[in-house]
């Protein structure tokens, strides 16, 4: 299997995309909550200051209208800024990384990434990531 | 109210506006007592217009459905869009020998429902049009025969039910001033982003309860919601504005929210999408809003809710977000819980990460609410736990329980 590569100009973030740059909600947040605050600190850290460039490589992929397709190594650059929204969540909200004193996060169950639901929007709203 | 403000005076008590509703503690019999659920069933689950929490943008083309299960009675429900554009909602059961016609939550058929048993076959309409081996039966009149249907509603793109074979009132008889008052909001406008559903080991009035007053926002929330909900001018008061209805009720409630003070992700997000640290009365002018939206036109505003009985909640964030909840009972101490979130959607993969994050941080939120839910079902289990105590601000919990009560017949 081939690794998860970064564009180019991430090469600083490559090491991180083995365990970061995951495609679903449920992977992300698994992580997340199987993580330590110091490992989730340490990925913050690192990706806080190169967000705005993150944001801006996905600016890029539109700039010339809606693409027909996205490289596989920007869908894994824009994987690992979704795991920062939910590392934000650990370091920037509670503390910790989970919930303080939460409902089960396994038991909250994300109809939204159910096979049923993401054909249905595959078919109203196509999107790329 | 204060005409110079357009907020509650700090002596303003909105449950003694409603001197009907008292101010006694609230026992505890509509939540524990097994009696008490069985004539929940029968006289409002089986009879009263229920949300269903879908939308008719979930079924858009002859032949969409989706699924609506109301376990307390047993039901499941097809809801399907008919060939001539009419929704109807059928029990998902095969008139041969009661067996479930569709096992997805959506799809969509071909113009026919088709039972995998033995291929009886339906049109979207409920008619029976295959009856396979027909002449094998004896005395089937197979025009007599289709789907039991249900009276099925739509308000605002919200799809409703009623299990009553007569309802005894119209789905707009039943909302009352509910009917028009969102008149102006684009509902539609705004498709389901994110939703999330949990089966909870509770009765069902401790969950509903959970998302029907925002006394707690400034406790359970600090750290999703931190300061927002703190009213300088009257440290005790978050809500605006309440109005109660026959059944129904809303309220709007007060919020200082800015962007300035999040930390970096959550600026980051906030920038390019609503997120719950957008101030979404920046973002539109608040006197162009829906007249119900907001009613005191407060600048520092957070959200409203309308709490449709039983089992709807809708709370807006602003006027291109908001969220529904659907509450259901399914035994005297189980209960589910849907929570979606309704936004525009993002049109660039940058409002896409936006959106990612409002997620994550609403996800979290709603991970907080359900903290309460089941250790609280456990307290009461104990036995040794009185009765509720409520305050002005959770007056719309003491108004669902005098509704459900004189449905009921229960004694006040």
């Amino acid at each position: 299997m081939r690794g998860k590569l970064l564009p180019q100009e991430f090469a600083d973030l490559q090491d991180l995309a083995a365990d970061w740059s995951l495609s679903t909600e449920r992977e992300r947040q698994g992580k997340r909550l199987a993580s330590s605050m110091q490992e989730l600190r340490s990925v913050y850290d690192r990706l806080v200051p190169r967000a705005e460039a993150i944001l801006e490589h996905m600016r890029l992929l539109e700039a010339g209208g809606k693409p027909k397709t996205i490289p596989e190594e920007s869908h894994n650059l824009i994987y690992l800024l979704y795991s920062l929204a939910e590392i934000g969540q650990a370091i920037e909200v509670h503390g910790q990384p989970e919930v303080v004193n939460g409902f089960e996060a396994k038991r909250w169950v994300a109809e939204h990434e159910s096979p049923a639901w993401k054909a249905f929007e595959q078919r109203v709203r196509p999107t790329l990531v | 109210m204060n005409k110079a403000t357009n907020k509650p005076q700090s002596t303003q008590r909105w449950t003694l506006e409603y001197p009907e509703l008292g101010t006694a503690p609230l026992p505890l019999d509509p939540y524990l007592s097994p009696s008490y659920f069985e004539a929940m069933r029968d006289k409002v689950f089986k009879k009263v217009w229920l949300c269903t929490g879908k939308r008719v943008e979930e079924i858009p083309s002859p032949g969409d459905y989706v699924v609506f299960d109301l376990e307390l009675t047993g039901a499941s429900l097809i809801i399907v869009h008919g060939l001539d554009g009419i929704i109807r909602t059928h029990y998902n059961m095969c008139m041969h020998r009661a067996n479930r016609l569709v096992h997805n939550e959506r799809g969509s058929c071909k113009g026919r429902i088709t039972c995998a048993f033995h291929g009886w076959s339906y049109g979207l309409d409920g008619k029976l049009a295959v009856a396979t081996e027909e002449k094998m039966f004896f005395d089937l009149d197979k025009k007599s025969v289709s789907l039991i249907s249900v009276a099925t509603d739509v308000w605002n793109g919200f799809i409703f039910v009623n299990l009553d074979p007569q309802p005894k009132e119209t789905l707009r008889e039943y909302l009352g001033e509910l009917w028009d008052m969102f008149a102006g909001y684009d509902f539609s406008a705004l498709p389901a982003s994110f939703s999330y559903s949990t089966e909870l080991n509770s009765c069902w009035g401790v969950a509903r309860d959970s998302q029907l007053e925002a006394y707690h926002v400034k406790y359970l929330h600090q750290r999703t919601a931190p300061g927002l909900m703190s009213y300088a001018e009257d440290p005790d008061r978050h809500a605006l504005y309440f109005k109660l209805f026959r059944r129904h009720a809303v309220g709007s409630w007060y919020g200082l929210r800015s962007e300035t003070g999040l930390p970096p992700v959550a600026k980051l997000a906030a920038k390019f999408g609503q997120t719950i640290g957008s101030e979404a009365t920046s973002l539109s002018d608040v006197n162009q809003w829906p007249k119900a939206l907001n009613p005191t036109r407060d600048k520092n505003w957070f959200f409203d809710e309308a709490y449709i009985f039983p089992n709807f909640h809708i709370v807006f964030l602003g006027l291109h977000a908001y969220i529904a909840h659907t509450f259901l009972p399914k035994m005297v101490n189980k209960s589910s819980w849907n929570a979606r979130a309704y936004m525009p959607a993002p049109k660039t993969l940058v409002e896409q990460f936006s959106r990612e994050s409002a997620k994550c941080g609403i996800r979290d939120l709603w991970l907080e609410d359900g903290s309460t839910i089941e250790v609280t079902q456990k307290n009461l289990d104990s036995g040794r736990f009185p009765h509720f105590h409520c305050q002005d601000q959770e007056i719309m919990i003491r108004h669902a329980v005098k509704v459900m009560d004189e449905l009921i017949g229960a004694a006040p």
